[in-house]
């Protein structure tokens, strides 16, 4: 089947739109979140610090540290369509044009001193940092803490690479306790904040039922139609990020949770059951600067339902109740993330997800910017249609460098994707 | 003598562990065509093309090896791990974390990684790796790099190629160690023999990713920059320190790896620095040659503090992005000419 014209232009027809009216509350939390960003940077005695994703912000937030993230902060930039611009900044300084484009961009909102309302972030009292993820995250926080002068704390986290034994498991999460613990100490000597018990026990326990609840909206994504789509949960994550520990962000959760219980007794979807044709998993970080692309896939029948990176944020954390289950807790997570399991546990677990949330096809985003998340993809593509018969995509772009989209190729072969999906499924369903 | 094959993407992995089981280690550079085909199905073009020649030959190569291992050092080593696992024939795979601190945590904990990987080479070869053995290694390793130390102090004052300095360097880390002694000594002899430092040469620090064929030395070379130091790992990083004997064999040998100029993958990268800044105030060096494998992250991100660190003591630097290819890139010689301009333009 060729697709005709009117369905040729699908990718750019649908108008931006918010399925659940839950969701549009987002922007209180970020507005509150900004309002007291700005406050913490007049008042002498309040401490921040930058922290990357590889990290649970629970962290600070027990310590009483205000966390500010430049990664999601250069989301925003990108979102609000100002990323070039600071990118070639950061370029203009001698910083490669394929080092990761998150880095390049917190480089250039700093610089140019841009407002929070746009990803501009301000000077912290310190950075924390961690090597699980990729590279990018130890070196773009050595460069900026020594371009800010400001301390920087690194965690060592080893990879656990496809079969790594249970005894190793052990020796690593071992060496994490112990920089856990090593961090309270920096802390303290850098901002002379110490760790109150009672106080991160607290945030642990909220940051426990905010990720409950995260889940329980990821298990009705399994219905169909699917009550959510990426369109959604690529905002919906904000509190994941950086307020977990906040009773905000839980009654934002439960009301969204609300919202999405009440589709599922009506039936009801992101997209009207008729008209969802194709359920997909989507690989990688959106591209922040095209966030419409995920609204315009739902032109073609088309809903994400089920992406790592989000599910990645509100994995599920134990309840636990003294300080050292928390640490323990905290150190198996930093070792263990869906965004950056080893090849092995990757491809078992994109399996397992297929099944359970019934996806058509798959969108692995090779981002540019992200050489750690792309390696494996050619395995995992391979495997995922061969064991499964599932279509996948993998198309290269970036997150926040628009040089990267090409609009007509992406329409081509959005378009062609399709047009595999619905043979897919047809000779599926004939079985 | 049996090889085992290793993959760091500096000098991490603690080799004399391999000497000490009788084995000899060799690092995996790649082969000498540039052949990638192979590794391209499983790894991305956007991923630095050293990495992937190391799984191209590892793919072809690997029945002559009795075992690999994989030691951290940037997300190359890590990540491609498990590719190699799905498709390097092998029976022994071994991933070991080389610590990206240096602090007392990491050193204990570097303590454990190693008596580990011990642990998994005895059980799988079926040997018994003693602590004299391992005293045995450290002082082999250590009677290598002083014969390096020495024959690349030679390289300030007499002629010797780039491309010879290369060469030497790789015969060391793929070769049996009671092989590269008596080879090292020859070299020894024949180098100080050589004639004085050639006139028209400028003396240069060459630094950034590790270059894994002298096709780029010769490079250099052919516009007459001449290498008299560097910071690359098949280079002075592999040498510069000895191994300490002052503690238990564990002891030393991560004390060493934790100790070294590490390179741009580990924290803190003042040591890197440092070593480069300290070169170039204290030897007649003419300018610096910064240049990156396209895609290597790591040191791309520290090129431009370098870059302002050298030029603030007025020491001439080029930064330079190159291909993996057989091919000189003309772009890069026309760079490398104007570079030798300007050092002559300094000359007089
Ligand atoms: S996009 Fe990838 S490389 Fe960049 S900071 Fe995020 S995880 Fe790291
Ligand atoms: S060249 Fe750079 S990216 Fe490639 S293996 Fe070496 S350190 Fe890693």
């Amino acid at each position: 089947m060729k697709m005709n014209s009117t369905t040729s232009s699908k990718l750019s027809t649908r108008k931006l739109v918010k399925t659940l009216k839950s969701s549009q509350k987002i922007s209180e939390l970020i507005k509150w979140y900004m309002l007291k960003a700005k406050i913490n940077e007049y008042l002498p005695w309040k401490k921040s610090a930058w922290i990357t994703s590889s990290l649970p912000v629970e962290l600070l937030w027990g310590l009483n540290i205000f966390p500010l993230h430049p990664e999601n902060n250069a989301c925003i930039s990108g979102a609000r369509k100002v990323s070039l611009d600071l990118i070639e900044h950061a370029e203009s300084l001698g910083y490669s044009r394929d080092v990761c484009s998150y880095m390049k961009t917190n480089v250039g909102a700093y610089d140019k001193k841009i407002s929070i309302r746009i990803g501009g972030i301000a000077k912290p009292d310190f950075v924390v940092t961690a090597g699980s993820i990729c590279d990018t995250h130890v070196k773009w926080f050595q460069i900026q803490a020594r371009r800010m002068d400001v301390p920087i704390f690194v965690f060592d986290v080893p990879h656990i690479v496809s079969g790594t034994s249970k005894s190793t498991k052990i020796r690593y999460k071992e060496y994490l306790i112990e920089q856990i613990y090593d961090f309270f100490d920096f802390v303290e000597a850098t901002t002379g904040k110490k760790l109150n018990e009672k106080y991160v026990l607290k945030i642990w326990e909220n940051s426990a039922r905010l990720s409950d609840l995260w889940q329980q909206i990821y298990e009705h994504r399994k219905n169909i139609p699917s009550p959510v789509g990426y369109a959604d949960t690529l905002g919906d994550i904000f509190p994941l990020v950086l307020l977990p520990g906040l009773k905000k962000s839980i009654k934002y959760f439960e009301d969204l949770l609300k919202e999405v219980e009440e589709y599922v007794a009506l039936g009801k979807g992101a997209l009207l059951k008729e008209e969802e044709k194709f359920r997909l998993m989507f690989e990688g970080i959106p591209m922040w600067y095209r966030i419409k692309f995920f609204h315009q896939l739902m032109n073609y029948g088309a809903i994400v339902t089920y992406e790592p990176y989000t599910f990645s944020f509100g994995a599920s954390r134990p309840h636990v109740d003294n300080l050292e289950d928390g640490v323990n807790a905290m150190a198996e997570s930093m070792l263990q993330q869906p965004y950056f399991y080893n090849l092995s546990d990757r491809i078992a677990y994109f399996k397992d997800v297929i099944k359970k949330y019934h996806i058509d096809g798959v969108l692995l985003h090779e981002n540019m910017s992200c050489r750690p998340s792309c390696t494996g993809m050619y395995d995992l593509k391979q495997k995922i249609q061969q064991d499964l018969g599932i279509p996948v995509l993998l198309f290269t772009c970036d997150m926040t460098d628009p040089r990267a989209y090409g609009k007509e190729q992406m329409q081509t072969r959005i378009e062609s994707f399709m047009e595999i999906l619905e043979q897919s499924k047809s000779k599926r369903l004939d079985y | 003598m049996k090889t085992f094959a290793y993959f760091d993407s500096t000098h991490e992995f603690p080799e004399e562990i391999i000497i000490a089981s009788q084995m000899n280690p060799y690092k995996i550079l790649g082969k000498a065509d540039f052949s990638t085909e192979l590794a391209d199905q499983y790894i991305p073009p956007f991923i630095c093309a050293n990495a992937r020649s190391f799984l191209n030959q590892a793919i072809e190569e690997s029945s002559n090896w009795e075992g690999i291992a994989i030691a951290h050092g940037c997300d190359a080593t890590n990540r491609q791990f498990d590719i190699w696992d799905q498709h390097v024939k092998t029976q022994f795979l071994y991933y070991i974390h080389n610590p990206l601190k240096t602090d007392g945590i990491a050193q204990r904990f570097f303590i454990r990684e190693i008596k580990a990987m011990i642990t998994a080479l005895e059980s799988h070869f079926n040997i018994k790796i003693s602590l004299d053995q391992l005293e045995n290694a450290i002082q082999v390793s250590n009677q290598i790099k002083i014969l390096l130390q020495n024959l690349s102090k030679l390289r300030l004052t007499k002629d010797i190629s780039n491309t010879e300095y290369f060469d030497v360097l790789k015969f060391t880390v793929q070769n049996p160690k009671e092989k590269v002694i008596p080879y090292l000594e020859s070299i020894s002899m024949d180098w100080l023999s050589r004639n004085p430092f050639p006139i028209n040469k400028f003396p240069i620090f060459l630094t950034g990713s590790d270059i894994t064929h002298s096709l780029w030395f010769d490079l250099l070379e052919k516009v007459n920059l001449r290498v008299v130091r560097d910071d690359l790992s098949i280079g002075e990083r592999y040498y510069a320190t000895l191994i300490p004997t002052d503690e238990d064999s564990i002891s030393n040998i991560v004390n060493y790896y934790l100790n070294i100029p590490r390179s741009s993958t580990k924290h803190p990268i003042t040591p890197r620095i440092n070593y480069i800044m300290n070169a170039c105030k204290t030897e007649k060096i003419a300018g610096v040659v910064s240049q990156i494998i396209k895609f290597c992250e790591t040191f791309a991100y520290d090129a431009p503090f370098l870059k302002i660190q050298l030029e603030a003591i007025h020491m001439p630097v080029i930064h330079l992005e190159r291909e993996f290819t057989e091919n000189i890139d003309q772009q890069i010689s026309t760079r490398l000419e104007a570079f030798v301009e300007l050092l002559e333009q300094n000359q007089n």
